[in-house]
C-alpha cells in the first residue's frame, strides 16, 4: 500500500469536504466537522476522473493528481476566505465505562479496514460493473475502454453511478491495486459521527450500547468492507436526512444547505434515491405548514431540496453516464407497464416482511436489530406514550424508506427483494438508531444514569464547601 | 469514582452478555474471529494473486491457468467460447463456475463469448469438459468444429 498516496488523498478529501462546509457556513464542533468533511470530501474528489474523461484528458496518475490538487485548491478558497481562528474547546475524553465498548469498536474497525484492504472487490455487481470499468480505465487510461467491446448483455452495472468507478480509479492509481480502502475512510468518520450524535443525547453507556447494536448487524458490517453502492448511499441519505431534522428543530438554514447537498450526493450514488427524497420532502413541507411559514417559502425550500437532487440525477445519468458509457440505456422496458394495479405495491410490502424482515434470512442479515426496534416502539407506546420531535421525524424517515422501497419495487419490477431491497433497507438502520436515542424508555434509563453520575460527582465538592469557614460565616 | 467503576463493570457485563446471545456468539466466532478471516494468518499471504485465489476460489485459479496456456501457445487475439454451467455439471466437473463474459474479462483480460451470443463465430478457443470431471481449454481449428462444440453446448441449457 502506498501510504504517501493515501495521506495525500485523505488530505485532499478533508480539504474538499471542509471547504464545502465552510462554503455552506455550516457550524459544527471539531469532531463532527472533521467527520462530515471526510464524508462530503469523498463525493467531491470522486468527480475528478469523470471530469477528466469529459474533457478527453488521459486518466493517468499525473493528470488525476493535478485534477485532485486543483479541486482541493478551489475548495480551500472558502477555508481561507471564511477563516476563523480555531477555538480549541475542552477535549472530553471517553469515560472509564466507555472504554470496554471502545475496545470492541476498535476491534470492529480493525477487522473491517483490514478486510477492506486485503480482499479484492467481490460482489458480482461490481466485478461486472464499477470494478471492471475502473481496472480497465487504469490500464487503458480512459473510461471509454475495451470493456465496451465485450458482450455486456448479462449485466446493466455499467449504467450505474460512476461514483464507485471513480473512487476505484483514484485508489488504484495512488493507494493500492484493489482500491476499495476509500470505504474505510467514510466508514470510520461515519461511526464517530454516529457516536457523537448518540453522546449528545444519551449517557455514554447507553450511547455505546446503541452503537454496538449498530455495528453488530451482520450484513451492514459486511458492507463496510465489501464495496457496493448501498453503504455509501445509506451514509449520505442518513446524514442528509439527519441534517434536515436538525434544520427543522433548530431552524438553521446552514443545516438545510448541508442536508440538501448530502441528499443530492445520495441520489448521485443511487439515482432511485430521488423517489425517497420526494417522500422525505413532505416532512419539512408539513412542518412549515403547521408553523404557518408562508407558502412561497415552503415552495422555494421544496424546490431547492428536490432541485439539487434532480441536478445530481441529471449529472449522473445525462452528463456522466451518457458521455462515459458508449451504449444507450433503454429505461422504458424497466418500468412497470401496469401502474394501475396497485396490488403490486401491497404484495411488495408483504414480500419484504416475509422474505427479508420476519424470516430466518432477515435474522442472518440484520440480526435481532429490527425486532429490538419493534419491541422498543411498542414499549414506548404502552409505557411512555410520548414521542419527542426527533423521534417522530426518525419514525417518518423509517416509513419513507420502508414504503419508499416497496414503491420502487412497484415502479421497477427489476428492483428485486432479496438483493436490492435488502440492501436498500440499510437506510433504515441509522434512522432506527436515532429513534432509539430519542425513545422515551431509553431516555429514562439514560437520564437515570446521568442523574446518578452527577449526584455522585456533586457529593464530593459539596462536602468541602460545607466544611469551609466562609460558608459558616455566610450561614450565621 | 465507585459509581464509574460499577458502570465499567456493567459495560463489560453488557458486552459479554450480548456476545453470548447464540446468534451473535456464532457470528462473532465464525465471521469476525473465524479462522478463515484470521488477520495474522492472512497477513502472511500478501501476494496479490494469492489473495485473489483465496477470495474468488477454484474457478479463478483455473481461469488463470488458461491465461498461462494461451500465452505459452501464443494464440493471437484469443476469444474463448463459454459453455453453460449445466454442460459442466453434466461433464461431472465440480466446484467450477462459468462466469459471465464481463467477469471473465475482469479475471483474465481475455474476451469471451457465450455459446448463445450473436458474436459466437469470433471464438477461436473453448472451455470444454472431458466428461470425467476435468476442465480443458481447446483450440478451435475451423467453423465446423466450432458449430459442433456449440451444438454440444446447446444440449445442456
Amino acid at each position: 500500500m502506498n501510504i504517501t498516496g493515501l495521506i495525500c488523498i485523505l488530505l485532499a478529501q478533508y480539504l474538499c469536504g471542509y471547504g464545502m462546509l465552510r462554503l455552506l457556513k455550516v457550524q459544527l464542533a471539531a469532531v463532527p466537522a472533521f467527520c462530515m468533511s471526510m464524508i462530503t470530501g469523498i463525493a467531491i474528489i470522486s468527480l475528478v476522473p469523470c471530469i477528466l474523461q469529459l474533457l478527453h484528458i488521459e486518466i493517468i496518475a499525473k493528470n488525476t493528481a493535478i485534477g485532485i490538487g486543483l479541486t482541493s485548491a478551489i475548495f480551500s478558497i472558502p477555508i481561507i476566505v471564511f477563516f476563523k481562528k480555531p477555538q480549541f474547546g475542552k477535549i472530553s475524553l471517553p469515560q472509564l465505562y466507555e472504554l470496554p465498548f471502545i475496545i470492541v469498536f476498535l476491534l470492529f474497525v480493525i477487522i473491517s479496514s483490514f478486510r477492506c484492504f486485503y480482499f479484492p472487490p467481490t460482489p458480482r455487481d461490481v466485478l461486472a460493473g464499477a470494478e471492471l470499468l475502473a481496472e480497465f480505465t487504469v490500464r487503458e487510461k480512459t473510461m471509454l475502454n475495451s470493456v465496451f467491446d465485450i458482450d455486456l448483455r448479462s449485466t446493466n452495472n455499467h449504467f450505474k453511478s460512476p461514483f464507485l468507478t471513480s473512487m476505484q480509479v483514484i485508489y488504484k492509481l495512488f493507494v493500492c491495486p484493489f482500491g476499495q480502502v476509500w470505504l474505510t475512510t467514510i466508514f470510520v468518520p461515519f461511526l464517530i459521527m454516529l457516536y457523537t450524535i448518540l453522546k449528545e443525547r444519551l449517557h455514554g453507556l447507553v450511547a455505546c450500547f446503541l452503537l454496538l447494536l449498530y455495528l453488530a448487524i451482520p450484513d451492514m458490517f459486511a458492507y463496510s468492507y465489501i464495496m457496493l453502492y448501498d453503504y455509501s448511499n445509506m451514509l449520505f441519505f442518513f446524514t442528509g436526512y439527519y441534517f434536515l431534522m436538525q434544520h427543522l428543530i433548530h431552524k438553521r438554514n446552514t443545516d438545510f444547505a448541508l442536508s440538501v447537498l448530502l441528499l443530492g450526493i445520495a441520489t448521485y450514488i443511487r439515482v432511485e434515491t430521488l423517489v425517497l427524497i420526494g417522500f422525505a420532502a413532505l416532512m419539512p413541507a408539513f412542518i412549515y405548514y403547521k408553523e404557518k411559514v408562508p407558502i412561497k417559502t415552503i415552495l422555494i425550500k421544496g424546490a431547492i431540496l428536490m432541485g439539487v437532487s434532480v441536478f445530481f440525477y441529471v449529472l449522473c445519468m445525462n452528463i456522466f453516464i451518457a458521455n462515459i458509457v458508449p451504449v444507450s440505456l433503454d429505461t422504458t422496458g424497466q418500468l412497470n407497464k401496469n401502474l394501475g394495479d396497485i396490488s403490486v405495491f401491497f404484495s411488495r410490502i408483504s414480500s419484504i416482511n416475509e422474505l427479508i424482515i420476519f424470516s430466518e434470512k432477515g435474522i442472518l442479515v440484520y440480526g435481532y436489530f429490527i425486532y429490538m426496534f419493534i419491541i422498543l416502539v411498542l414499549l414506548d407506546l404502552v409505557l411512555i406514550r410520548k414521542f419527542n420531535k426527533e423521534a417522530r421525524m426518525a419514525l417518518y424517515g423509517i416509513a419513507v424508506v420502508y414504503f419508499g422501497l416497496a414503491f420502487l419495487g412497484y415502479l421497477l419490477p427489476l428492483f428485486d427483494i432479496l438483493n436490492t431491497t435488502k440492501r436498500g433497507l440499510f437506510k433504515l438502520i441509522p434512522l432506527i438508531i436515532i429513534y432509539m436515542a430519542n425513545s422515551g424508555l431509553v431516555m429514562k434509563i439514560s437520564d437515570y444514569l446521568k442523574n446518578r453520575e452527577n449526584r455522585v460527582e456533586e457529593k464530593g465538592p459539596l462536602k468541602q464547601v460545607v466544611a469551609a469557614p466562609v460558608q459558616k460565616v455566610k450561614k450565621k | 469514582m465507585h459509581f464509574k467503576i460499577n458502570l465499567t463493570l456493567v459495560s463489560v457485563l453488557l458486552i459479554v452478555l450480548f456476545f453470548n446471545i447464540p446468534f451473535y456468539k456464532n457470528w462473532l466466532n465464525t465471521n469476525l474471529l473465524g479462522p478463515s478471516f484470521d488477520i495474522f494468518t492472512l497477513s502472511k499471504q500478501m501476494d496479490l494473486e494469492q489473495r485473489k485465489v483465496n477470495r474468488f476460489g477454484y474457478s479463478y485459479a483455473v481461469y488463470q491457468d488458461f491465461v498461462k496456456k494461451l500465452k505459452q501457445a501464443k494464440v493471437a487475439d484469443p476469444v474463448i467460447l463459454l459453455p453453460s454451467d449445466a454442460y459442466m455439471k453434466a461433464g461431472k466437473v465440480k466446484d467450477f463456475l462459468i462466469v459471465e463474459p464481463a467477469i471473465f474479462y475482469y479475471f483474465t483480460g481475455i474476451k469471451c463469448v457465450l455459446y448463445d451470443s450473436p458474436n459466437v463465430e469470433k471464438a477461436n478457443c473453448s472451455i470444454v469438459s472431458d466428461g470425467n470431471g476435468k476442465v480443458l481449454l481447446r483450440k478451435i481449428a475451423n467453423k465446423v468444429e466450432l458449430e459442433s462444440i456449440i451444438s454440444d453446448f446447446k444440449k445442456y441449457k
